[in-house]
């Protein structure tokens, strides 16, 4: 493999996204549709050691935005598996972590040249297995993308050993970074790519091995990825594809005294069990495990009596029912300046009314179907809480949707207490809870007044209100007179504080360093007094 | 069934000519009417803040933000407060904008300009007086008056109604019933003008819409779901317009909208209940880098249906915001970057456009005095009937030169906005940052002189 040369590669530019108002981009993913739908049902085995695996036990993909579609199978991996992939990814670690920094970079960006030439039929895949809207697939896409091009430019600058200061004569002090071992990648599944392949190649990039687990829910998209990685050439063992459930293989890799760090992005309620988990040292275990966790949130927007409402509702549709809500970023608190109130919930209501819900193939699709049954009952139940507590709002009608796939129609609520649970829990849905405030002091408090702090955002045209947002807001990602969701890499690194999460922000500059450990190296130049004045 | 024409050869060189001669006739009438006519105060006003915030970045920038927050800002407070945060930051005035409130205390006849009460009030008052010198009144009942104005001066005109963005279907459908209210009443307050020059070609009544504001979901993404849903209140408009012979241009907006925008024109004229009505009218922006294509097939398309039509010839509304966008999401830029390349490929398309009179009629939608005159030229050796070619001008600045092409013979139109302050406030940041543009004709030529470098045929000249 041609070792890139980082002095003569272009500069991180993200990649575009289609421009749909072009005819040539609408038939193309069209087209593209058509071509996978043909396809259909795929059928992913495990892939351990660079073989194919077959299970007796399948995970099935059924389409959510029609139940009666099947997407495909993937194979299931129990205990056994579980196991060889560990073993895989331990014995292929050795000479992965001897490549140099430029190979494995030039290995990424040799992915991201072949996903950019199948974009579109990656995100037609996600399209049917993950009931994503066009938009919403392409920019996956884009965004998994992004990811293998940023980390390899990252690498490229961390694989150089850094000259430490300052500088002593006949003293040479530098520090260069190792991989950690085996990472355990487990991945959601609401950016069924990028998120995965994230996290996956900054492990990848810095020279660990993976054991590469997909979400229950959306296991073929990242089948059709490892076999990109494949094409690519990565060797055997280093990438390790194993869909299985979270109980079982997802448990094993976490308590396992071989696996060096996970990475993991999902709930709450696993990410805790997971770091609970990881803290337990085993015999035998001769590190403390990594974790990298991002855990969800329960986002604000705060509209201030300045704001341009027009501006502030499209963003709000958007932040709050772009994938029907499922993005930890989605905006679920709806924080309104009294004063300005009554008529921006008079037109978010008719807006949200308007909003049409469809299949997501459906080029004109704005609400989606849900994930799954267990996503559905789990709103369905919230939107109950609301209707028992506080009041609604809006509560929207699914018409013919009823009982085609997982819908569930958008829902908005407010005059709930600030503890309800519908005020304190990531729904994970269309549906907003929303909160009036007196003064712009008083917004950013309920904003505050969270666990979480993820992303968090302020229209207002009153600059020293954004200048206090700017000084006050607990959360991870602060967006001004803008959407809060849609996260671009290099331009908004992403990732939150309090209980939303640990660990650096993806696609930011401290990412991939956690993905190694470092070694600080001195030597001494000096002989018998004598010192080089160059030391290199 | 309608033959393309042959383009006859011109003399080119006879057209340039003219092109100068009329150019310098236009400019002549302009500083002829401006030394006897000091302007409305709205007009002084407006004129002088423009004048100030020229050449001041800092200045343009904040009175931009300030003018585009003012709709939400409800008490004195509150506007002082915006004001300060806006436009004297820290406290402080630079030196421009402290010469900038000596002149408007000046003018508004204020001299406390840094209290509070004063503040709000002047401030008011010059954004009240600044908006009215660009939309002219909160409804067309109100903006009537400014419509037989328009009329006894000699000019026509086309009404625009000013909204707030549509995000639901209620508000589509209450667009929907204020343009269908226009359609049905606005011929009783605006009667058709005693013509005696005969300049009047078609309904006098002439209205401009942008189909965005017809449904929630306006969207390229989804072709047939758009069309369809602005189909369903744009037709009902559309009949009503021909019932009581009213004349619908459609507007052109960003492009993004721009092809989805022409297949809903191309849907309605295919329309059974539409057919053979030749009361619509569509835009087409010279600014755009595929400009001359679109045209081009919306020209076969019109021919091969034997459908006449009007076509507005603009530059384009929104170069700024294209070139940001674009920007942002990596894509080329849609428009061109370099200023007299659209100024030559305005020229080309009205050499285009005029060609095609047996079947379109050309409307030249500009301020620029170069490119009116190439269009005048050309129209006289091209020789276009009257009732196929007319001038149009945006309200608030039109001026003398409007004046003065009037009393030229010429028809030109006045596109006037009416709507209330807030929901007017994008347009009138629009007409501000055009306004006080380096690259703008009117602020190039707002003062005397340098008249041959302003008349220079764009394709030739080197900056
Ligand atoms: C009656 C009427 C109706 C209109 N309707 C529409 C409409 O439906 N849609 C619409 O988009 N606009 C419309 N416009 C606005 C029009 O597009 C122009 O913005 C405006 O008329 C200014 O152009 P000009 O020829 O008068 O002035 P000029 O000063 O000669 O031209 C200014 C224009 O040049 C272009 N420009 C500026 N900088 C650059 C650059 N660096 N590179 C390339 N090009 C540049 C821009 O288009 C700018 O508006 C309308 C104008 C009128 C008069």
């Amino acid at each position: 493999m041609n070792d890139v040369d980082g002095s003569q590669l272009p500069g991180f530019a993200n990649e575009p996204h289609l421009d749909f108002s072009r005819a040539e981009s609408r038939d193309a993913f069209a087209d593209a549709l058509a071509h996978v739908q043909a396809k259909l049902p795929l059928n992913e085995p495990l892939v351990i050691n660079g073989r194919r695996i077959e299970t007796s036990e399948r995970i099935k993909i059924l389409s959510p935005s029609d139940v009666s579609l099947v997407v495909g199978e993937s194979a299931c991996a129990g205990q056994a598996e579980t196991e060889l992939a560990i073993d895989a990814a331990e014995k292929a670690f050795h000479d992965w972590a001897a490549t140099s920094a430029a190979e494995r970079a030039n290995l990424l960006l040799k992915v991201a040249e072949i996903t950019r030439v199948r974009r579109l039929e990656l995100a037609a895949i996600e399209v049917f297995e993950c009931a994503k809207p066009w938009r919403e697939a392409d920019a996956d896409i884009c965004e998994a993308i992004d990811f293998m091009e940023y980390y390899a430019r990252e690498m490229l600058r961390l694989g150089e050993p850094l000259r430490l200061q300052p500088d002593v004569l006949g003293e040479k002090n530098e520090l260069v970074r190792l991989p950690l071992g085996v990472v355990a990648v487990i991945g959601p599944w609401n950016f069924p790519l990028a998120i995965p392949v994230g996290m996956m190649s900054a492990a990848l990039v810095a020279g660990n091995t993976i054991v590469w687990k997909p979400a229950r829910q959306s296991p073929l998209i990242l089948g059709e990825m490892m076999r990109i990685f494949e094409e690519a050439g990565v060797s055997e063992g280093v990438i390790n594809y194993l869909p299985g459930l979270g109980e079982t293989a997802g448990r094993m890799l976490v308590e396992s005294p071989r696996v060096h760090m996970i990475a993991f992005t999902g709930s709450r309620e696993v990410g805790l069990s997971i770091l609970r988990a990881a803290g337990k040292v085993p015999a035998g275990q001769r590190f403390v495990k990594r974790m990298v966790v991002e855990m969800g949130g329960k986002n604000a927007m705060i509209v201030d009596a300045s704001a341009d409402i027009d501006a502030a509702l499209g963003d709000i549709l958007v932040s709050a029912f772009g994938y029907s809500g499922q993005k930890c970023s989605a905006l679920s608190r709806l924080i309104v300046h009294e004063s300005i109130a009554d008529e921006l919930i008079k037109r978010f209501r008719d807006a949200v009314d308007s909003l049409k819900i469809a299949p997501a193939w459906d080029p004109g699709c704005q609400v989606n179907a849900l994930i799954d049954n267990d996503a559905r009952v789990r709103v369905e139940r919230a939107i109950e809480l609301g209707c028992r507590d506080g009041s609604a709002i809006y509560i929207g009608n699914l018409g013919e949707f009823e009982n085609r796939g997982h819908y569930v129609a958008p829902a908005i609520f407010e005059g709930l207490p600030k503890d309800h649970e519908l005020v304190r829990q990531e729904i994970f849905g269309p549906v907003v809870i929303v909160l009036r405030a007196r003064t712009f002091e008083e917004a950013i408090e309920i904003a505050n007044d969270s666990d979480y702090g993820l992303t968090g955002g302020v229209f207002s045209r009153t600059p020293s209100n954004l200048e206090l947002a700017r000084r006050e807001m607990q959360c991870g990602n602060l967006y001004l007179n803008r959407a809060i969701t849609g996260a671009i890499v290099g331009r908004q690194p992403f990732g939150g504080m309090k209980l939303s999460g640990i660990g650096d922000k993806a696609g930011g500059p401290g990412y991939l360093q956690q993905f190694m450990t470092s070694r600080a190296i001195s030597e001494n130049l000096m002989r018998h007094g004598y010192a080089p004045v160059k030391q290199t | 069934m309608m033959s393309p024409l042959i383009e006859p050869a011109l003399d080119e060189a006879r057209v340039e000519a003219e092109t100068r001669r009329i150019g310098r006739e236009i400019f002549a009438g302009r500083d002829r009417l401006r030394a006897g006519w000091s302007g409305l105060a709205h007009e002084r006003l407006g004129e002088s803040i423009m004048e100030m915030v020229m050449g001041d970045e800092e200045l343009r920038h904040g009175l931009l933000r300030f003018v585009d927050a003012f709709p939400a800002l409800h008490s004195s407070d509150q506007i002082a407060r915006h004001f300060e945060e806006y436009l004297a930051p820290e406290g402080k005035l630079s030196a421009g904008m402290a010469a900038a409130f000596h002149q408007l205390a000046h003018l508004l006849g204020r001299t406390h300009w840094l209290s509070r009460y004063p503040v709000a009030w002047s401030s008011r008052r010059a954004i009240r007086l600044l908006a009215r010198r660009f939309i002219a009144g909160n409804t067309p009942e109100h903006a009537a008056a400014r419509l037989n104005e328009h009329q006894q001066h000699g000019f026509m005109f086309s009404v625009d109604l000013l909204g707030e963005l549509v995000v639901s279907e209620s508000e589509a459908d209450a667009y929907q019933c204020r343009y269908l209210e226009m359609i049905e009443q606005l011929g009783q307050w605006v009667p058709p003008p005693a013509d005696p020059a005969g300049r009047v070609f078609g309904p006098h009544i002439n209205i401009s819409i942008k189909l965005s504001s017809l449904t929630a979901r306006f969207d390229p993404i989804d072709v047939n779901g758009t069309a369809a849903a602005v189909m369903r209140r744009v037709v009902p408009l559309l009949e009503a317009a021909r019932d009581n012979d009213v004349f619908i241009n459609i507007d052109m907006e960003h492009f993004t909208y721009r092809d989805l925008t022409l297949e809903i024109i191309r849907r309605l004229l295919e329309t059974e209940s539409l057919r053979g009505w030749d009361g619509i009218g569509m835009v087409a922006q010279a600014y755009l880098r595929d400009a001359e294509t679109s045209l081009e097939s919306m020209l076969e398309w019109l021919r091969d249906h034997n459908q006449p039509m009007t076509i507005r010839l603009v530059k384009g509304a929104y170069w700024d915001s294209e070139v940001l966008w674009a920007s942002q999401r990596g894509w080329p830029a849609p428009v061109l970057s370099v200023k007299r390349h659209t100024d030559a490929q305005y020229e080309r398309m009205t050499r285009r456009l005029l060609a095609e009179h047996a079947f379109v009629r050309t409307a030249i939608a500009s301020h620029n005095v170069r490119s009116i005159a190439h269009a005048l030229a050309l129209a006289n050796e091209m020789r276009v009937p009257q009732s196929q070619f007319e001038l149009q001008m945006l309200y608030g600045m039109s001026g003398a030169l409007g004046r003065a092409l009037v009393s030229m013979g010429r028809r030109v139109r006045i596109y006037t906005p009416c709507g209330e302050p807030i929901a007017g406030m994008a347009y009138l940041v629009r007409r501000i940052l055009e306004n006080t543009s380096n690259e703008s004709f009117l602020r190039q030529a707002s003062h005397a002189g340098d008249e041959e470098r302003l008349l220079a045929d764009p394709k030739e000249t080197r900056l």
